[in-house]
């Protein structure tokens, strides 16, 4: 079933319409918002906090419009809400949140080494500003395309080849020399 | 063009997003700058590092528990609109209950019954007045579904 279709049963009533968006974009929304707060758990609760207001906002919601773009601006709104409302700020290290069972058929060696640098590389996205980090998270870790970035930034295609160009410079800057 | 120039270029070829001309266009521009070949060559490093970052994923488990979340607080927020709406309307028939038995007390003189007449209509006009400009503003609050 459709997204629209889905959401056409939950503007008439049938919360248990909800359930199958949710299956869909639950690990996208958590990955999204790990990679913007940087805590597993955190990132669990604004995920559940994203899916509750888009389920009581969905009866505005108009008919015909994509959900995915629409529920992850609500999800990065939260995100950014969240990270502005802290004093202190520290990522969750590398090793708590990277998947480590991708990267079969390598030496021990070029494992150690391909986690070394991811942890650079998660650390200096953690050093980037908010609207470096979502894009590289958006792009990168995501593997969107620029028109699904641009969707979810509310920007045009040109500003996201724009941002992107500035945050990976950035990023490299911060990486300082480890490529 | 200068190396500037292409520098949305240069991200739009490392994301395979370019057409057809433009990377044509842009593939000729890299044969003849070393500088853009080797800001190419440091991009796609850490294109390929950062896309092999994959993140943890919650379980099942998880997110059974996460929806039974959800799914009682979306029935509870309907739940909430109910009592309310009963909660009001129980509450204005007690005081039109409490205003007639009042209102037609001859004890009571006519200045205290005006009195406490004017204290009424006042207070909902207030009331409706501060209601109905949530409404509208909520209406148009581009950040309603941020927590403030």
């Amino acid at each position: 079933m459709t997204d629209q279709e889905l959401i056409a049963r939950c503007q008439r009533g049938d919360r248990g319409a909800f359930e199958p968006l949710f299956r869909r974009y639950r690990d996208q929304a958590h990955g999204f918002a790990l990679g913007l707060v940087g805590s597993p758990d955190e990132a669990l609760d604004l995920t559940q906090e994203a899916f509750v207001r888009a389920y009581r906002a969905l009866k505005r919601f108009e008919p015909g419009a994509a959900f995915e773009p629409w529920f992850f601006r609500i999800l990065r709104n939260l995100c950014l809400n969240a990270l502005r409302r802290r004093k202190t700020w520290q990522m969750v290290p590398w090793e708590a949140v990277g998947d480590f069972r991708a990267g079969g058929g390598e030496s021990p060696s070029a494992a150690v080494e391909r986690k070394e640098l991811q942890e650079a590389v998660w650390l200096a996205l953690s050093e980037l500003s908010e609207e470096h980090r979502e894009i590289i998270v958006l792009k990168d870790f995501q593997d969107r395309s620029y028109k699904d970035i641009a969707g979810i930034l509310d920007c045009p295609v040109g500003t996201v080849m724009s941002r992107l160009y500035y945050a990976r410079q950035a990023l490299k800057v911060k990486l300082n020399g480890r490529l | 063009m200068s190396c500037e120039d292409y520098r949305e270029q240069l991200m739009a070829y490392l994301d395979g997003e370019l057409g057809e001309t433009e990377r044509l266009e842009f593939t000729a521009h890299l044969e003849t700058c070393e500088a853009c070949r080797e800001e190419l060559e440091k991009l796609e490093t850490l294109k390929e590092v950062s896309r092999g970052m994959k993140l943890i994923k919650p379980s099942d488990e998880v997110w059974d528990r996460h929806w039974t979340c959800i799914y009682n607080r979306v029935e509870r927020g309907v739940a909430w609109i109910f009592l309310s709406i009963g909660a009001i309307v129980l509450g204005i028939f007690a005081v039109c209950q409490l205003c007639a038995g009042f209102f037609v007390d001859p004890t009571v003189s006519l200045w205290i019954k005006l009195g406490v007449g004017a204290l009424v209509v006042g207070g909902v006009t207030l009331f409706v007045s501060v209601i109905r400009e949530r409404i509208s503003t909520y209406k148009v609050d581009p950040y309603r579904e941020v927590k403030r």
